[in-house]
This record gives structure tokens, sequence and C-alpha cells, in this order.
């Protein structure tokens, strides 16, 4: 275990409706963000009380989380197109830090 | 985080281009998706505005789109008197905005509600200013004008009112940049055409670059993206000079490359402050929101092969079209006004000069008052730059003169409009005189309150009361019924039908059913026409995948069209004819399309095209027959089914292996010519393996290998690394490819699934011998909007493969078996059959007749049989709603009238289509029965006993309903405003880029439904109403679900559409009212 090397990374999760997936992508894209995994239809309890996952013929109603992992420079300009997004629209955003075994995969 | 604000650098930084990224993209919410004409999707035009109550959005609307949001209050006043909108109706969406007060003139006593209701039908009187005296002069009691005039201008009202020169500065001033661009300012006040320039210019621009494959010369340079593009052919292109734009190339060469940083400099020179940024995006991507609308369905697709080719975005939209902008306002105002076209110099222009620019202003919109021109050299307002100076100097001295004149004019006006409401209300303009100032004062303010532009809300809201409460009547009877049956009094029919057929939900399916139920023997049910099958649907020899579920949804399954184990041969030349086909009409295309060959063509085979031209306006039921008999005569028939199975993981092992077997061989034949042909298919299989790191390198195969093509070992080690990076041979290709693979078909649990969620929504009890699953499509001729008129459910294409689908899966005896596991039996006589109604011939076509079990050829020649009676029953009843048939008397082939509109390329309105629709029931069958709808409502099947936790009626409202909220508000707007949100005229519709049509040659995209789909000559065929939903469910059940789900809380509360439960309790309807209250529909 002591042989493997970690590198620092940022993980950034974007909980937001399955309507506006685009526009996170689209930052992500630009910014170049490696990858990204999308978790569809999911549940849970926010501002506007609890949020039912059981949609089984609309993705765009549903909430669904963004989850991608990249270099510590690209976290600003990520805040910077998602800031008033958010501002708009609800949702959530939560960055912590993460290790990486190969960074080279999340910097491109 | 850095941001604009920050930093102040020449080149600006990646979060700073981000950040201009998304302001542009919120900035496009407002303007709705536009999807591509062939799969024409019926959206609500103001989606990206449903955050927003119903009327606050309309007036938002307004402010971008210039759009209008409710009905015309004359059609409304015609409604009223038609008794469409009910007096009580009115009284009771009048109560909503009046006061508990009155005023008195005299005796006579006048309440609020009493004059409101008498201004909405009668209207305010208002008229312009300038004729109100000519008017007044005209009328015969001149003592009680004046004595009328005497007191108006003792108003408080009327001296709070008085207009000052000022009022046009400070009003522009806060419009600018907020509900004006820059260019539409210069519009309006300098009387330029920086609009249209642009618009022209953009329109130019994008309808080439977004061809898909419509224009036989395509735009050069696409794959540059569309800011590369522009950059690249304007500098070979004068218009820009040509509109006066000086050192134009310069300046494009100039350009930055990216957009982003494009857009920067151009806002930072027009110095448009950051907080309006995004609304002003709004304004300018509304100026073509059909062009912007597809560009932005566009850019969100990930696999579209345009959008991969040449990619276009917003902000590459917005980057041309706002450098545009940028040059022709500054152009503009320094030529009229000698300014610099930026935010900041016009708002000091309009802060320094408000008195000389408003006498501009008033001259230029309206004319100056006779007795003002007289004292002012006119010629002034013709020069350029203005000398504002000089009118500022002049306007101080006319102010006080010009607002006495303008006060005496508004005066008139509102003499003219007491006058008005006097006769309206019935009262004696004597007495109103003699009450003196105060309650006219209280009268003119009520006035104020409610202008005409503010009648919309309540009229709709009194033609929608009207509707329900006349609507739920029709019921009385089945309600009964149904009272008697849960009390278990009466039992209802539980013999097996003959047939039982399930159709969409679609309007167009209720007259269809009802007629077939009429026949006898025939039950019928209403589903989502994608029968819940979301499928990704590739045609047998098409290159195309069709996504066949509502746009709501992304399928994430693929099924395949393809001929049927014994049709080997038949399938080879019906591609071979396909391709001959395909080749002619190439040659035809291109003969056609080339500089030269039009000139001989016409001469040579034109008159080929006469036999087509005269038979399809002459006769064209003759020459559909002809063209038909010539097709069976050519056409190979091909027998097909569908892959619902999943492909096993061996056998898409395999269907990789050998891929990458072929890519080895291809590989060894380029690289060894007729010695790498030579190889055995066991070395190439062991190449293959050794690139996947399955066997060892040393073994007999590859010594044989090496021998055969002198190979070292680094010949081989180079061969197996060429293998795994430059042509995939590896086990991550592998893993990706059988992802790919395993999409197609589904496993038999997922089939279950959907077989029994489909049969436990619709509340299955009995199975008949046949089941019909029955979807449906339209043919029309010479119709771009051919698609508006197919199946919503199946994103507006042809519902046949989701029924073949489902029917194949239903029919499985593993499926059958699991499903029975769950409690559900399908007894083993029982066949579905897959069908798709034609809404615009009424024809039924059935698929896959080779599964009828010979046992039922009895059953599927009576299914057949009544089928065609219905259609012929159904198109009857169809005709008799077409402005333009005949009345048919006596017996008479409906089905071949109906057939003639399908053909005929001449006719601009073939059906209905979903026009006049109002609502959207969900409940049991035995609610509707034997009623005549008028294919005005959309039934989904339901039984609420059989679902007690609401699972199914939670589906229902998460998607089926929010599919029928999309097309009733494509319906209301495309009615209410024609051109903003409508489509205008069909007859003025050209092609553009295979995409959507626009008027003649240069236009935005037209969007909506076309006025032949939501008008009868001039009056509305449509009566935009919102949906009401009306679900045969306890109300709690309903709350329950709404309180789960923000889109539902949204639509509820913002009043997108009306639920209505018809609460099994007592069988009584209630309106929901956000958040959980329910008003009883009797009392509303």
């Amino acid at each position: 275990m002591s042989e493997l090397k970690l590198h620092p990374m940022k993980e950034i999760k974007i909980i937001i409706e399955g309507e506006h997936l685009h526009f996170v992508t689209d930052v992500l894209d630009r910014i170049k963000a490696s990858g990204y995994t999308i978790f569809k239809n999911i549940s849970g309890k926010g501002h506007g009380g609890f949020h039912e996952g059981h949609m089984m013929f609309n993705d765009t109603s549903s909430l669904q989380v963004i989850l991608t992992v990249v270099p510590e420079e690209k976290l600003d300009p990520i805040l910077s197109g998602l800031k008033p997004f958010l501002e708009r629209h609800s949702g959530s955003l939560f960055v912590t830090n993460a290790s990486v075994l190969r960074p080279d995969h999340f910097d491109s | 985080m850095a941001t604009l604000e920050d930093t102040k650098t020449e080149t600006p930084t990646e979060s700073q281009r981000i950040e201009l990224r998304s302001f542009v993209n919120l900035a496009g919410e407002p303007v709705s998706h536009y999807w591509p004409m062939k799969t024409f999707i019926h959206h609500n035009p103001l989606h990206g505005l449903e955050r927003l109550h119903f009327e606050d959005a309309i007036k938002e609307a307004d402010r971008f789109f210039r759009g209008t949001g409710y009905l015309q209050n004359k059609e409304n006043r015609i409604y009223y008197k038609q008794g469409r909108i009910t007096e009580e109706a009115l009284n009771g969406a009048l109560k909503k905005i009046s006061k508990e007060a009155t005023i008195a003139f005299g005796d006579e006593e006048v309440s609020h509600l009493e004059f409101l209701k008498a201004i909405i039908i009668n209207g305010t009187g208002d008229v312009a200013k300038d004729i109100a005296a000519t008017i007044l002069q005209s009328s015969p009691n001149q003592s009680e004008i004046k004595g009328l005039i005497e007191i108006i201008q003792g108003l408080n009202k009327i001296n709070e009112k008085k207009e000052s020169l000022k009022d046009f500065a400070n009003r522009e001033s806060d419009d600018l940049a907020t509900k004006y661009t820059l260019g539409e300012w210069c519009d309006q006040s300098l009387g330029t055409t920086v609009q249209s320039q642009i618009n022209n210019e953009v329109i130019k621009w994008i309808s080439g670059f977004l061809d898909e494959g419509h224009a036989h010369w395509s735009m050069p340079y696409r794959e540059k993206t569309f800011y590369g593009n522009w950059k690249e052919l304007a500098l070979q292109d004068n218009s820009g000079s040509l509109l006066g734009i000086p050192d134009w190339k310069n300046k494009i060469r100039n350009l930055s490359e990216k957009p982003e940083d494009a857009i920067l400099e151009c806002m930072s020179f027009m110095s448009i402050p950051k907080n309006l940024w995004i609304d002003y995006f709004s304004l300018h991507l509304a100026q073509l929101a059909g062009w912007t609308g597809f560009l932005k369905w566009r850019s969100e697709q990930v696999d579209y092969e345009w959008q991969n080719a040449f990619p276009i975005d917003l902000v590459e939209y917005m980057a041309v079209r706002i450098f545009y902008e940028k040059e022709l306002v500054d152009l503009m105002c320094r030529a009229k006004l000698g300014i610099p076209g930026s935010y900041k110099s016009i708002q000091a222009y309009l802060k320094s000069f408000s008195m000389g620019y408003g006498l501009y202003k008033d001259f230029q919109s309206r004319g100056l008052p006779e007795e003002i021109e007289d004292d002012m050299d006119l010629s002034v307002f013709n020069q350029e730059p203005l000398p504002i100076n000089d009118l500022n100097q002049s306007a101080s001295g006319l102010s006080s003169k010009w607002q006495q004149i303008r006060s005496r004019q508004e005066v008139a006006v509102q003499t003219l409009v007491v006058l008005h409401i006097a006769k309206s209300l019935d009262l004696r303009v004597q007495e109103i005189i003699k009450s003196g100032p105060a309650p006219l004062e209280i009268l003119l303010g009520w006035l104020e309150e409610f202008p005409e532009s503010k009648h919309g809300p309540v009229w709709l809201k009194a033609l929608e009361s009207s509707f329900i409460k006349e609507f739920i009547k029709k019921f009385d009877t089945n309600i009964e019924k149904l009272k008697k049956i849960d009390a278990s009094e009466e039992k209802p029919l539980e013999s097996r039908p003959l047939s039982q057929s399930i159709f969409c939900i679609d309007v167009r399916s209720e007259c269809f059913r009802r007629n077939l139920e009429e026949i006898g023997g025939n039950e019928t049910f209403g589903f989502a026409g994608f029968f819940g099958v979301p499928i990704s649907f590739s045609e047998f020899s098409s290159d195309c995948r069709t996504d066949q579920c509502p746009v709501l949804l992304k399928p994430n399954h693929v099924i395949k069209e393809i001929p049927r184990a014994y049709q080997a041969k038949a399938a080879e030349e019906f591609l071979e004819g396909q391709q001959i086909a395909k080749a002619g009409h190439t040659l035809l295309h291109d003969l056609k399309e080339n500089v030269i060959t039009p000139y001989i063509m016409v001469e040579a085979i034109g008159w080929f095209f006469g036999f087509r031209l005269f038979g399809q306006t002459l006769r064209p039921k003759f020459f559909k027959k002809a063209i038909s008999w010539i097709k069976d005569r050519f056409t190979i028939p091909l027998s097909t089914t569908l892959t619902v199975d999943k492909i096993q993981k061996e056998e898409a092992h395999e269907m990789v292996a050998s891929k990458h077997r072929a890519t080895i061989y291809r590989l060894l034949i380029d690289q060894y010519g007729p010695l790498g042909s030579s190889v055995s298919h066991e070395q190439v299989e062991h190449l293959r393996k050794l690139a996947m790191d399955k066997v060892p390198v040393d073994s007999p195969e590859i010594n044989d290998l090496n021998q055969l093509l002198h190979w070292n070992q680094a010949d081989l080690e180079q061969f197996i690394k060429l293998l795994r990076q430059e042509h995939n041979v590896n086990e991550r290709d592998t893993d990706r490819q059988m992802q790919k693979i395993t999409l197609t078909g589904f496993t038999v649990e997922e089939q279950v699934n959907y077989v029994e969620a489909a049969l436990r929504i619709l509340g299955f009890k009995t199975f008949a011998r046949l089941i019909l699953l029955c979807g449906h499509g339209s043919t029309s001729d010479n119709n771009p909007f051919e698609s508006a008129l197919d199946c919503g459910a199946c994103g507006g294409n042809h519902g046949h493969s989701n029924s073949r689908a489902l029917a194949l899966m239903a029919n499985k005896p593993d499926v059958r078996a699991l499903l029975a596991e769950k409690g559900l039996v399908i007894p083993s006589d029982t066949h579905f059959i897959p069908g798709q109604h034609d809404t615009t011939t009424d024809e039924v076509e059935l698929f896959d007749l080779e599964n009828v079990p010979a046992t039922h050829r009895k059953d599927l020649i009576r299914l057949q049989r009544d089928l065609k009676e219905a259609g012929e029953k159904n198109s009857a009843e169809r005709l008799a709603r077409m402005p333009d048939e005949p009345e048919m008397i006596g017996a008479f082939n409906a089905l071949s009238r109906a057939k003639i509109r399908s053909i005929d390329w001449s006719q601009v309105r073939p059906e209905w289509g979903l026009s006049r629709h109002t609502a959207f029931i969900a409940g049991r069958r035995a609610l509707t029965q034997g009623i005549n709808l008028e294919g005005r409502t959309f039934l989904h099947s339901y039984d609420y006993s059989k679902d007690p936790t609401g699972d199914y009626l939670e589906i229902i409202m998460t998607a089926p309903m929010i599919v029928g909220q999309w097309i009733n508000m494509e319906h209301y707007f495309s009615t209410v405003d024609l051109n903003a949100y409508g489509a205008g005229s069909k007859a003025y519709h050209n092609v553009v880029g295979n995409v959507g049509v626009m008027f003649g040659t240069q236009s935005d995209l037209c969007v909506g439904l076309p006025i032949q789909t939501v008008m009868d000559g001039e009056k509305p065929y449509h009566e935009p109403m919102r949906l009401f939903v009306i679900i045969e469910s306890p109300r709690e059940m309903i709350n329950t679900i709404i309180s789960r789900h923000t889109i539902l809380q949204e639509l509820t509360r913002n009043q997108w559409l009306h639920i209505v439960s018809l609460d099994p309790e007592n069988m009584d309807f209630f309106l929901f009212q956000y958040p959980n209250n329910w008003q009883a529909i009797k009392s509303i």
C-alpha cells in the first residue's frame, strides 16, 4: 500500500434537475474536465422538502448528480461558470479534496 | 474566484470566459427549444419561464418576444355573446379582482364589480389623443360635454398625469438595455433599421451553417465552428462594408479567435452594465427565437452528427450578433446624434438633453401638435446629427405650451371615456356632472387600474370556468352508473370482450375508440402511445435511429428492425432495389440542382413532372392509385421483425471479437499483401488474443506466424502495439463495444416489467383472445408539418415500432410465465397484435400478422372488419368538422374523402390534429364511455382501486400529463399570437436547411403551429385554455403525488394547468388550488 503514490485533486459534486444537465456538462466540457459521472433519478431532502426519485418516464424533471474530479487549477473556472446558474436555479454544489492514483487521467 | 469585474486584463481569463458562457446560456432559457421539423415536438413556447406564474411569464415573454399571451378582447366578447363564456363565469372571474366599493352619481349607484363588468364587455372607449377633440365636437349634446370637460379638467388625477417633455427621455433611460437592445433603441428613436440589418445578416449566415443537406452547394469552412466559419467568410463578403461599417475587413481580421473574447470586447465597447448582461443577451436571443431555439436544441445533442461535424452554440451565435450590433449602433449614433454608440453615451445624452429629445421624439412618434409646429422650423428634425442643443433651447421655450395642449387633449380623451362608460353603465351624464369631481375621480382611478391590457387573464379564467362547469355535466349519467357499480348495486359486464384495443391517449383516439366500441364487443383502453417502452428504433435499411419516446426521456435501449429469418433473399433484393432507387434519386437531384442540366432536363423529362403535377392536383385519388400500382409492381415485399431480446454476453463478445479479427486481417493484407491474406483464421485469433493479453507470447501458432511473415520478436511486438494503440484491439475497446451492443434489446426481466407496467396501469381485468396495441401516425403530402400530426409520446414519430415491440414481449411464453408468478395471468389463447392508426385516413394497419396463431383467424377477420367500419364512421365524424368539406347527406364514402385529403398536395389542412383539445382524463372507461367528447379529450385509462400506493398515478402525472401540457401550451400560444408563437400561414412557408420553415427567402424559423391548424378562417378553431387534467382518484392521493415532485408543484402553483379530482368518495369534481386546497367545481 505504501508504494502507491496518491495525487491531490478536487472532487466536485453538483445536484441539479435533469433538465439543466447540459448546462453543467457544458461548463465541464469547456474547462476540459477529463470526465464526469452522472447519477440519474436520485431522491433526497433539501430546502424544497423531500424530492422523490420515482419517475419512470421523465428524466428531465428528476434530480441528477454530476460528479467530477479535476486538478485544483480548474476549480476556479468551474465555480465561475456554475455560480450564475445556482443564483437562478435550485441545486447544490460540494467541493471536497480527493486523491487519485493516475493524475494524467484527470488532467486533460 | 476571479470574475469579470475583478480583473481588467487585456486577455480574459478562463474564469471570465466560462462565466460569460453561463450568462449567455442562462439568457437562452426564455427561448424554448425548437426540434427539427422531421420530429416536430409540441412544447410550451414559454417553457423556460414556467418557474414564473402563468400571468407573470406572459408579461416577461412580452418583454422578450413581443408576444401576446391572451386571446384578443374582441374574440372573447364574441365568446361571451355566443354563450361560450357565461355571465356567471365572467362574474366569478371579476369578483376575484373586484373591491367592495360603490360610487354614487345622484340616485344611481355603481359597484366596482358592475364597473369592471361594463368595461370588460364594452371596452374602455379609449381613443388616440389627437382625434379625441374632433370626436367630441361632432357630438350632438355640446352643453353636457362642456360641463363634463370642466369637471374633468379639475380632477387631481388629470393634473397628476400631466405629460412632460422630459417623460420620453426618462422612460427610455429606464428601458434601455432592459426592454430594448441598443439596436432596437436606435430603430425606435432614430428611425434606423439596425435590428433588421442584424437579423438579415445573421439569418444569412446561420441558415447556411445549419443546413442539413438541403442546400446543393453547402457552406464551406463549417468545420471551423460557426464563429470561425463566419470570420472566414465575412472576410470575403462585402455586405459589412455595404452596411456602411468602416474598415470592415480589418475589424474582422482583428477579432479575437475565441467567441467569448469577442463578446467581452463588444460588451465593453458598448459599456452595458454587467448586472444587465443576462437580460441583454436574452433580448438578443429572442430576436430570432426560432433559429436560436433550434441551435439551442442542436448544441445540447451529444450524438447529433451535424452538430459534431459543424459545432455551434449560443455563445458563437451571440459573438456574431453582438459584433454587428456594436458596429451598426456606433455608426448610427455617430451619424444621427453625433455621439458614440454605447450605453453610457446614450444615457448621458438622454439625461443632458431630455427636453430637446422629448420634442424630437414627440415629433417622430405621433407628430407635434399643430400649434407647436407653427412655432418651429421642422427641418431641424431631419438634420444629421440632430442639433440637440438648439432643440433643447426651443423645448425650454415651448414646454409649457406643449404641456397645455397635451393636457387639453388628455381631458378630451377622458371625457370620451366617461361618456362611453356612462353609456355602458346606463348612467345619465347630467347626473355625473351634478355629482361633482369626487365620484368621477374614483371612477377614473378604477379605469386606470383595469385597462384593456389587463382584461385577458379575466376572460381566460371566465372561459375556463364556463368550460369546466359545462364539461363535467356530460358525465352525470355515467357517474350515476359508476356509483351503483361501486356500491355493488349494479354489476359491470364481466364477459370476455371479443377484442381489446389499446390506443394512444391522443385526443384523436377518443373518437376512434368510441366508434369502435359502438360496433359492439370491442373494449378499448388509452395509454401513452409509446406503450411505456422507450426505445431508440433503427428501421431496416435506414441509417438513422429515431427516439421513440417522449422527449422527457432519453432511451437506453436500441431496437432494430430486421428481415425475418426466411427472408434472406428478399432482403438482399430489397436492399439492391433501394440502392437503385437511391442512386436514381441522387441523379435526379443532381440534375435539378446543377447550373446547366435543368435547361436540358425540362425539355427531356419535364413532361414526366407534368404528369405528377396534373395528376396530384386534378385527380389525386386516381394518381395515388396509379402510383400505388406502380409501387406494388416494383417494391419487394419484405417481412420483418424486431430485436426485442438482449444479445447474450457470449454472442456480443463474439461480435466484438469478429470485428477485431476483421481489423487484423485488413491490417495484415495492407502490410503484407497476398502473404497477409494467407494467414490462417487460428493465427489471426491468436494475434487478437495476444493483443488482449489472453495468451502467452510464446506459442506454436505465433512461431508459425513469425516464420510465415518473416517476423522477429520486435516485429511481432510492434504489430501488437499497433493493434492495441492505433486500431483499438484491446480490452478497453472490447468493454466499450460490449456496452454498446448490449444496449440492443431488453432482458426478459425488463420485458416483464414493461408488459406488467402497461397492463397494471391500464387496470386490465379480463383478457380477450385478441388484444390490439394501436399506435398512430399520419400521412399527408407536401406538408412540412406532417410530423406535428404524428405521435407526441413517440417523439413526433409514427408509433408502430413501439406497439410491435410491446406485442412481441407480451406474446413471449417466458415473459408470460414470469408475469403469472407476479399474479398477472394472461390466458394462453390471448394474442397481442400491433397496429397503427393513420389519423388522417382512419385506416388501421396491422403488423406482424405472421405471428397470429391460425386459431385466431376468425378473430382477426372480425377485428379488421370492425376497424374498417370504425374508421369509416370516424372519418365521417371528422369530415363534418372540416370547414372546406361539403355537407355530405346520406351514404358517402368517408374513408375515401379522408384519403383524398391526405394525398392532395394543395391541402393545407389534411386533418385538424390535436386542435381544440381541452382536457386530459385519467380514469375508468366507464366514466367516459358512450359520451361524444368530439375528439377534444386525452383519455388515459386508470383505475384508482388497483393503485393503492399511487405509483401508477405518479407515472401518469409525471409523464403523459406533462406531454399533454406541452401540447396544450403549444396550441394555446399558437392561437393567441399567430406570429410570435405560431407559425403563420403555411401558404408562405419555405423549407429551409431540412430543419424547419421560414417565410419567403429570409425570416426567423417559424416556431409553433400554423394558422391552418388552429384557426378556422379568421376565427380561432382551437379554444385557447389551460389544460384541465381530470383524475378519478382521491384528493389526498393527488396531494401526496404533487407534494413529491417539484415539477408538479411548479405547474400547479404557477397555474400552467388545472388539476381536477373526481373524488371516488362522493363522485364530485374538485379543482386543485395550490398548495393543497380543493374547491368544488360547482361552487367556482
